[in-house]
């Protein structure tokens, strides 16, 4: 399967330079397959429009199969190329021969999308049923074409009765604007198919219409072509048969061609032409429209803006709004009227006020998220007076689109969120955008290997070589690893025609959250399809599609710290009921007790800088206000290590370095960061007044980043920049490095905005983790999954923070872990010892959610039961009150969840065992028998099983059993590290817990080991990793000898040689299960 | 008392396939199994790196040692083999029993004084074994399920002779060994029941509740308390009939009631198997010459008397035999199950169809002593591609591809394309229409083409180059089917209609 993530938007194709041929021929293809068609067509829409230019072309059409979805690259394309697109499309029907159509005008436009509408909402996701019936009903604005030869060949050609029925239909409903397509393609069948089309002309009075059926541009594409046919019947190409094409005549042919093979029907030719003429209808005229809901009757948008921004900063401020907020509002509301973009913003405020109504925590980040505006809509929590905000650099008053902000929800309760939009809407004014989803490396090397034949292990061999986001064809040197020969010629094919599928849209899926919402019906704006996911609808079109076409669009995003800061949050409110409650404006700011934690990078499930990174920067960066953990939260990035940011940064910092501006027209870009570009909106703005860009060019230089397609395209762009900045002044090495982080930007784009709003929350996850450590706990396991850590890992640092941990109970468990009052409550004294935190506090009380494969209802019914009958008195009882299948009772038991009962984990079992599967009302309650000879359970036994059931122990640590072997491998404990020099040879061995391969990092592995005592941070060089392979993939216990590498406050092992030492814990815990 | 011999094949799929391949000795080699996309390994040699098991992805595996061998695992070959082993082993007992996956077991029981010793049999069988290559561990005792836990998973080679050794023997195995299904192992294992002396402490009754009468069965067939009965396979002799003349026959009446009365008693004799005839051996002995052979292929199974007279004598039609012959045998070769009922009489029209066309080619082939070939048509874009040639006896299994017939195909094409020489009109024109060629001397000139039909070369197999077919009739009448080149220019002639 291609690899759904991230199918940025391939750049266009400059156009050809070479001078342009001009026709005496004119002749308009009007039938063109692209590769939108999936599986279909062998060029991009941009190829095809390119390559009809060059050939002279006038105009062609775009018609893809049931779908408009390439259109706007086609339209962006003939805008460049200067040629006329002829928006149209293929119609595939359950009951008659294809049709084509084209628009005529935006009526017609809208009758399109509107059928097609129709047609994908009656089937499921990826497939659309018409009936000519259908089209029949909407002729206005269109023309249409009866297509009398079949593109596809293992079909056969189509009936001619059928196509005399529905010629005489189509004639009836479109009169003049019917046409009857015929193609001469060298096939055995032409002058036969010829024959009819002509007497059905003759008989209905319908003109004759030449067509080439294009499927690529260019007649090399053929092999493509061949193998994308292969790959749509999941066929190989030596079995493929007649379901390909006997030849490759279907690509764009010059004019005279054309003319020379319709020579006999000159009328056929004139009709693409005047087809093409009549077809006035251009996507520029798609205008977008903010929907009226959202300005209540008798007010205007502006008006309603201002007075919900001054009623809302009357509300932030209750002191009275300072001096510097109020100027800022005014200012900015000014330039949204300028800018008339009021509507986006109350589009915004409205979601933000249902999810507020629902109590669904919600933060809004992008350009224009952190103005005060926002802050004072609710959109945001990042306090104006906390940061600068500079609300320019956000809303380009140049660019003609709207601001961008993207709101992130809960994760558990975004779906609530779509819904009221689709509701408020409906499903004919709102739908999802969607993504494309394009052939990447991996996926394009399977297919084709596939088609060609290669055998599945081959094939297999092949991808895995080809790590993660790869973007290129495979290189001799990988062939040959998988052991194949680069020489071979179905080798060569593979290669080649894999680097041709790369970028080559597969199928449309949907975007992460990008919801659209138009004032008149979406549907004849684009068509509209069901997504796979129930009740969710999704437009044909993706987020570059909508850009181009200026149509807003909210991302409603989902984010599981948001959902965790809820939980905790409201977890503190309640059990301090007197206080007043928290809300995530009124965490207190600027608290230096957070920031010493955060420098201490004791940060396990804090937003953002839990990563083994983002730890490793903490002690060194030493934040200590807001705006340090902004930056924390950018420079970890691709882009600024790419860049090589990060260090000169540090420097500055640490005032070993002066702060200093490569030119002084910087000072106003840079000023914040000491003079080193952090963010993206930094390089893109170094990029217009360094290098001397325009606004538009740093935009376009970003996307092309953002795809990779072409590499052509990028160092075009590098040269410019380059020689720009050096024009300008700057230093070559300076140049380059600014280039290489706008490289690093393009696939992971990090602009301040983002950070600001990133930080807030980090700052408020990091202040409930220092203040309430059993609330942060709590929160983050009942928000699972989510964040970089195992419940394991949450649950040791809680207990290291002194928060006490109970073990899972049904007599107390819920189906959430929860907070219990602490068994002694030591007056919590505020003290530096991050041991003591939690002590006082609350105890957490593990939930019967972290019981592996245990379904919630029948949590829920445990619950309810237990509530009604009281505690349980014993496991009999407890299946008698709470009616749970048998298997459920005993995945308890097995969890020692009845430890209270009190009955051991194997006792526990065997009278589950015996628990009757139905109850009859009248059955005797059995004795209780005696309790067979079962052996207990060694510690080593209860560690195992407990993980084994819900991934933590509270009992001990695995690594804890085997430490007498350890000791004797002269295995020192993970604490013990801190006490060894830097450069000492140790070897530690512990679980491993993270494996990190970061794109930056040149092939270096970072993995991370956890004892009884602590964690331990290994780097695995490239030469160590591929020496020790199987170790380093897929050990979970692992043994590691290197040398300490120890900076200011961060450690590491730098490891040498790793061991395998699973067999070894496992063998350990089963100790007495001796065979033979 | 009883004694059960048992066999544990540990490495049945492994050593079967190397017996057949010995290049793959000693090498480490897995078996797989497919399912979709994932193959999972499910047999392991000796050879192959500890770190590799069943049950894992050979992905991951490869991914490990990429020296390993793989091939698919053939498990329905692997029973069959099996069996055979079974019929093999049938001399050192007339009583084996076949046990899949990949155990035997013998009846031991009375053979002591026949082989001196139970030991003695156990190490014969096991010697046996060793010399066919097969990798086996050969235990006896009281019972099947005792023999079978200490071949599985005891020491190799032990045996036990009295029922009071039993127990002290199972004891210390774990309780897998009693042949209980996985989920009951995995509670028993997380109840900390490890071995079967724990297990036997447990109450009987309690046992029974928890997990049904099928364990207490269990242990009572290892123990001897329950018997185990095994069903032993059964000694089958080859098919054959002979009849012996009393000096030699050279009548052809005498030759066609000998040849009826063979057949009647194979016919009878495959009925009670329940199997039909795939291939048989007729053999006459002659007198003062080596005896003449004759071999017989059938389409489909059959014991249809007359059809099988009427094979027969086609087959002997051309038979030469100066002396006359001695002595007549009919054996069956082959094979196959064969239903009670017979095809031709239940079978609709067009069963009956099929049928007639198989005894046709079945008598086309006894008669003309060549292979008969169906001409079949294939999915290709190619002509000389879209159909081919293959052996009568396997027939297609899936439907002829839809042919090239619709294609306006002609009924003959050359088996080589003959070069020729064209006139096309405008002269020297690389894509003008031809005019007339020249084949063999003889010049034909056209009155009607049709054309061009284009037809690109199978490019994956480096076959670039394009041809563009015409369909042409000349002034006699005949029509023909004539290439160009289009990259050389070069014309061909290719087939001929009719």
């Amino acid at each position: 399967m291609p690899e759904a993530a991230n199918p940025k938007h391939r750049p266009l194709v400059p156009p050809p330079t070479s001078a342009r041929g001009t026709s005496s021929y004119s002749y308009a293809e009007l039938d063109v397959t692209t590769n939108f068609s999936f599986l279909r067509g062998a060029s991009h829409p941009d190829e095809l429009v390119y390559r009809a230019a060059e050939l002279g072309y006038t105009a062609i059409a775009v018609t893809d199969i049931n779908s408009v979805a390439g259109i706007v690259r086609a339209h962006q394309a003939a805008k460049e190329a200067g040629i006329k697109l002829c928006v149209g499309a293929r119609l595939r029907f359950v009951d008659a021969p294809d049709v084509l159509v084209w628009v005529e005008n935006r009526a017609g436009y809208a009758s399109v999308c509107r059928l097609l509408t129709t047609g994908k909402r009656r089937a499921e996701k990826g497939s659309c049923i018409l009936y000519l019936q259908d089209l029949l009903s909407v002729p206005t604005g269109l023309l249409a074409a009866l297509v009398c030869r079949s593109i596809d060949p293992q079909i056969g050609e189509p009936d001619p009765a059928a196509i005399d029925t529905a010629a005489a239909a189509l004639r009836d409903a479109f009169g003049r604007g019917l046409s009857i397509a015929a193609s001469r393609v060298f096939g055995p069948l032409d002058r036969m198919m010829l024959h009819h089309a002509e007497s059905v002309s003759r008989t209905y009075g319908v003109p004759m219409l030449a067509t080439n059926q294009v499927h690529y541009h260019d007649e090399h594409r053929q092999t493509l072509q061949d193998v994308l046919t292969c790959v749509r019947h999941g066929c190989t190409i030596q079995d493929a048969g007649f379901r390909l094409f006997p030849n490759g005549e279907r690509f764009i042919k010059p004019p005279e061609d054309m003319h020379h093979l319709f020579g006999d029907l000159p009328a056929a030719l004139r009709r693409t032409v005047e087809i093409a003429e009549r077809c006035a209808f251009s996507l520029d005229e798609l205008r977008y429209e903010y929907p009226d809901e959202i300005v209540p009757t008798g007010k205007t948008p502006a008006s309603y803006l201002a007075e919900l921004a001054w009623v809302g900063a009357a509300g932030r401020y209750p002191q009275g709004i300072p001096e510097k907020v109020r100027r800022q509002i005014v200012h900015e509301l000014t330039l949204i009227e300028e800018l008339k973009i009021e509507p986006y913003f109350l589009t915004v405020f409205d979601l933000v006020r249902f999810a507020r109504s629902r109590g669904i925590l919600c933060q809004g980040r992008g350009s224009a998220a952190n103005s005060a505006v926002c802050y004072c809509l609710g959109v945001t929590s990042v306090d104006p007076n906390r940061i600068d905000v500079l609300f320019e650099r956000f809303v380009s008053a140049a660019r003609d689109e709207p601001p961008d902000i993207d709101v992130d929800f809960e994760h558990e309760r975004r779906e609530e969120v779509i819904q009221y939009l689709y509701e408020k809407y409906g499903r004919e004014r709102a739908g999802m955008t969607a993504e494309v989803i394009s052939y990447r490396g991996r996926s394009a090397v399977r297919d084709v290997g596939k088609a060609m034949g290669l055998g599945l292990d081959a094939v297999d061999a092949l991808a895995k070589r080809l790590e993660g986001w790869s973007s290129g064809a495979p290189l001799d040197e990988q062939v040959r690893e998988a052991g194949l020969d680069p020489t071979d010629r179905t080798v060569r094919l593979v290669v080649a025609l894999t680097r041709e599928l790369l970028g080559f849209p597969r199928h449309l899926s949907q975007h992460v959250g990008g919801m659209v919402m138009t004032r008149g019906p979406l549907c004849e704006l684009v068509p509209i399809e069901n997504a796979s996911m129930a009740d969710r609808t999704v437009i044909e079109w993706d987020k570059d599609d909508i850009d181009a076409i200026g149509i807003l669009k909210v991302d409603v995003l989902a984010l599981g710290m948001l959902t965790a800061l809820a939980k905790g949050m409201k977890l503190i409110n309640d059990t301090h009921p007197t206080q007043p409650p928290i809300e995530l404006h009124t965490i207190p700011p600027e608290d230096p007790g957070v920031y010493v934690m955060v420098s201490d990078a004791d940060t396990i499930g804090v937003f953002q800088i839990e990563s083994r990174a983002q730890m490793s920067m903490l002690p060194r960066l030493r934040p200590n206000k807001f705006y340090d953990l902004v930056i924390e939260v950018a420079i970890v990035r691709p882009g600024p290590i790419q860049g090589d940011m990060v260090h000169p940064y540090l420097r500055r910092r640490d005032g070993i370095e002066p702060v200093s501006f490569p030119k002084p027209e910087l000072e106003a870009v840079l000023g914040k960061t000491l003079g080193v570009p952090l963010f993206q909106e930094q390089a893109m703005k170094m990029a217009m007044v360094a290098a001397g860009f325009t606004a538009g060019e740093a935009d376009q230089l970003r996307r092309a980043m953002a795809a990779w397609r072409h590499a052509g395209s990028i160092e075009k762009f590098q040269q410019k920049m380059i020689d720009g900045m050096l024009a300008n002044g700057y230093d070559r090495d300076f140049a380059e490095r600014c280039f290489n982080q706008i490289k690093g930007f393009g696939e992971y784009g990090f602009p301040e905005s983002h950070a600001a709003s990133f930080a807030l929350l980090v700052y408020a996850s990091a202040w409930i983790k220092r203040y309430h450590p059993a609330a942060f706990c709590c929160a983050l396991l009942n928000s699972q999954p989510m964040g970089f850590y195992a419940p394991a890992q949450i649950v040791r640092d809680a207990r290291e923070h002194g928060v006490e941990v109970r073990a899972i109970e049904v007599n107390r468990s819920d189906w959430d872990c929860t907070l219990e009052s602490a068994t002694h409550s030591a007056a919590s004294v505020p003290t530096a010892d991050k041991r003591t935190w939690g002590i006082g506090g609350p105890a957490v009380r593990l939930g019967l959610r972290m019981i592996k494969g245990l379904q919630a209802a029948h949590a829920q019914q445990i619950v309810e039961r237990r509530h009604q009958h009281g505690p349980f008195r014993s496991i009999d009882d407890f299946h008698a009150a709470t009616e749970l299948p048998v298997s459920a009772v005993a995945k308890l038991s097995e969890a020692d969840a009845f430890a209270s009962l009190p009955k051991s984990r194997r006792v526990a079992l065997w009278e589950t065992l015996a628990l009757p599967e139905e109850r009859s009302p009248l059955a005797m309650p059995p004795g209780e028998s005696a309790a067979p000879a079962l052996s207990p359970m060694t510690v080593g036994q209860e560690i195992h099983a407990d993980y084994g059931t819900t991934g933590l122990s509270l009992k001990g640590h695995p690594v804890q059993l085997i430490r007498t072997e350890l000791t004797r491998r002269k295995v020192i404990p993970a604490a013990e590290v801190w006490n060894r020099p830097h450069g000492r040879w140790v070897s530690v061995a512990g679980v491993v817990i993270i494996r990190q391969r970061p794109g930056t990092a040149k092939g270096i592995v970072f993995e991370t080991l956890e004892d009884e005592t602590g964690i331990v941070n290994l780097i695995i060089r490239p030469d160590v990793y591929d020496r020790c392979r199987n170790a380093a993939r897929s050990a979970s216990v692992l043994q590691a000898d290197g040398y300490v590498e120890r900076q200011g406050q961060v450690q590491h092992v730098m490891a040498v040689r790793l061991q395998d030492l699973t067999e070894l814990v496992s063998n350990c815990s089963l100790r007495s299960r001796d065979f033979h | 008392m009883r004694h059960v011999l048992c066999a544990y094949l540990r490495h049945w799929p492994i050593d079967r396939l190397r017996r057949r391949r010995p290049e793959l000795r000693r090498k480490p080699l897995v078996l797989t199994e497919t399912s979709g996309n994932r193959q999972t390994i499910v047999h392991v040699s000796p050879e192959t790196p500890a770190d590799i098991y069943p049950g894992m992805a050979l992905a991951a595996a490869r991914a490990r040692h990429t020296e390993v061998l793989d091939l698919p695992a053939t498990p329905a070959a692997d029973l069959c083999a099996l069996e055979a082993m079974g019929h093999w082993l049938m001399r050192f007992s007339p009583s084996v029993c076949v046990y899949p996956p990949s155990s035997l077991f013998l009846d031991a029981t009375g053979l002591k004084r026949l082989y001196g010793g139970l030991e003695n049999f156990r190490r014969q069988v096991a010697q046996a074994l060793a010399s066919l290559r097969v990798t086996a561990a050969v235990t006896i005792a009281p019972t099947p399920g005792a023999a079978w836990a200490l071949a599985a998973f005891g020491k190799n080679g032990s045996h036990i002779v009295t029922n009071e050794q039993v127990l002290p023997a199972l004891s210390p195995l774990p309780p897998e060994v009693l042949r209980l299904d996985s989920k009951t192992v995995g509670v028993l294992s997380a109840l900390g029941v490890r071995t079967i002396g724990s297990l036997l402490q447990l109450p009987r009754n309690d046992l029974a509740v928890r997990f049904g009468p099928a364990i207490l069965m269990r242990i009572d067939q290892a123990t001897g308390a329950a018997h185990e009965p095994l069903t032993y396979l059964v000694h089958r002799s080859p098919i054959r009939a002979m009849l012996e003349f009393e000096g030699a026959i050279e009548s052809l009446d005498a030759i066609h009631f000998a040849v009826q009365e063979l057949a009647r008693q194979i016919a009878a004799q495959l009925a009670g198997r329940g199997q039909g005839a795939r291939e048989l051996r007729l053999t006459f002995r002659q007198p003062y010459a080596s005896p003449v052979e004759k071999v017989i292929r059938l389409v489909r199974p059959c014991r249809n008397e007359s059809a099988l007279v009427k094979l027969i004598c086609c087959a002997i039609e051309n038979l030469e035999a100066s002396e006359g012959f001695v002595a007549a045998t009919l054996a069956v070769i082959a094979a196959e199950r064969l239903g009670d009922e017979q095809a031709a009489l239940i079978g609709g029209e067009e069963e009956r169809d099929a049928a007639e066309l198989d005894h046709l080619v079945e008598r086309l082939r006894a008669r003309l002593d060549r292979g008969v070939e169906w001409g079949e048509l294939l999915e290709s874009n190619l002509p000389e591609n879209a159909s081919r040639c293959r052996d009568t006896v396997a027939k297609p299994d899936a439907p002829s591809a839809r042919g090239a017939v619709d294609l306006l195909r002609p009924l003959r094409l050359l088996r080589q394309p003959r070069s020729i020489k064209v006139m096309v009109r405008p002269s020297e024109s690389r894509d003008g229409e031809p005019v007339s060629f020249t084949d063999c001397g003889e010049v034909h000139r056209l009155d009607h083409i049709r054309g061009p039909e284009r037809i690109t070369g199978q490019w994956w197999n480096g076959r670039w180059k394009t041809r563009d077919y015409f369909d042409v009739l000349d002034a006699a009448g005949d029509r023909y089917w004539i290439f160009r080149v289009p990259q050389s220019g070069w014309w061909f002639l290719h087939g001929i209609f009719e």
